[in-house]
């Protein structure tokens, strides 16, 4: 194979392996934080309600699936902001379970907030962009 | 560690890749657009080896995007000549007529000493010499020397030439080139049978070269002495 073949071959497979890596992560990254938030409402909710043994069940099976999609994210996202995360909701579960409601909703929050930006750096804004 | 030590490697095989795409003229000659390109890939490269916390792809995707774009613009500077002034300038006439252009001068921020000093490594020591000198794009300046100062050649001198054809290495440390020996006409078994005619073997020798006249010309190694020796097409002594 010639040398130019060869260039123009290796460059629209380059350019194939940018578009899928502007669609994969963004994709994955959206269907991951939809659920979690989705779990992030159901606890609190527990929580304001007074049902912890049901927050315990909802923010344990928030990080069973965090946990399991953790590594994924860490290919495309920066680890640190990855692990906030993770501490967010370590710091959630403890707390619900010593029945801290106003600490674990806060704690809640702060992972909430914590995968916004998670959002932030793979969605495009102009903002993100400048 | 070993996580540090193969992400460099991942990434300086991944850069290789990408910098041989890009063309030679990434290392010799550069506009500067692959100037910046160079720099700002060093750059992204060289984060993602020492930073475990970034991900490969932090690196990879601005590396390919680079890589696009130089891409991009090198084919731009192709198909139009607008944008390839626009992106890498036009060759200035620093020197015209023997005298130098203060406008240019001032244009492209060329001062005498910088004139004299890009003439001197062209081998011209005296302004005086000088015809015409032209400011590349890439930052290099092509002398036209005066008539009268220009080396004679050949051609001036009346010397009959006769078309040459490319020296080539065509075995070096005890290893034969396939291409070199294709080139050159030769093959490993007439190279063998000359060697043997000087009682010496490929193990003896550190490098043969077919010269333009057809004769080779070979270094024997350190047991042989590092003799300088050439041979003609019948194994004698040149």
């Amino acid at each position: 194979m010639s040398f130019i073949r060869f260039r123009t071959v290796s460059t629209i497979l380059l350019t194939l392996l940018l578009l899928a890596l502007f669609w994969f992560p963004q994709r994955m990254l959206n269907r991951c934080t939809a659920d979690w938030e989705e779990k992030i409402a159901s606890t609190s909710d527990a929580l304001l309600s007074g049902r912890f043994s049901d927050a315990q069940q909802f923010c344990g099976e928030l990080q069973e699936d965090f946990q399991r999609n953790k590594e994924a994210l860490e290919r495309f996202l920066n680890h640190d902001a990855v692990d906030s995360v993770a501490t967010a909701l370590g710091e959630a579960e403890i707390l619900i379970r010593a029945e801290d409601a106003p600490g674990a909703l806060s704690a809640l929050a702060a992972a909430r907030g914590a995968m916004e930006h998670l959002l932030c750096i793979e969605r495009f804004t102009w903002n993100a962009l400048l | 560690m070993l996580n540090l030590f193969l992400r460099t490697i991942f990434l300086y095989l991944f850069l290789l890749f990408i910098l041989r795409l890009t063309g030679k003229r990434q290392v010799a000659d550069l506009e500067p657009f692959d100037l910046i390109v160079t720099l700002v890939i060093a750059d992204v490269g060289s984060n993602a080896i020492s930073d475990t916390n970034i991900p490969l792809l932090y690196s990879i995707v601005p590396i390919i995007g680079l890589y696009l774009v130089q891409q991009l613009i090198a084919r731009l500077c192709l198909k139009s000549a607008a944008i390839r002034h626009f992106i890498c300038g036009t060759p200035q006439a620093l020197i015209k007529g023997g005298v130098l252009q203060k406008p240019v001068m001032r244009r492209t921020n060329y001062t005498i000493r910088d004139t004299v000093e890009h003439l001197r490594q062209k081998d011209v020591f005296d302004f005086g010499e000088v015809e015409n000198a032209i400011l590349e794009t890439n930052g290099s300046l092509s002398v036209q020397k005066k008539p009268a100062f220009d080396a004679p050649t050949k051609q001036d001198l009346n010397i009959k030439t006769k078309p040459e054809s490319l020296p080539h290495i065509i075995l070096a440390e005890g290893q034969y080139d396939e291409e070199a020996l294709r080139a050159s006409g030769f093959d490993r078994t007439t190279v063998d049978r000359l060697l043997q005619k000087r009682q010496l073997t490929k193990q003896d020798v550190f490098w043969v070269q077919v010269s333009s006249d057809g004769s080779l010309l070979l270094q024997t190694d350190d047991a042989h002495g590092q003799k300088l020796l050439r041979i003609d097409a019948e194994g004698r002594k040149a």
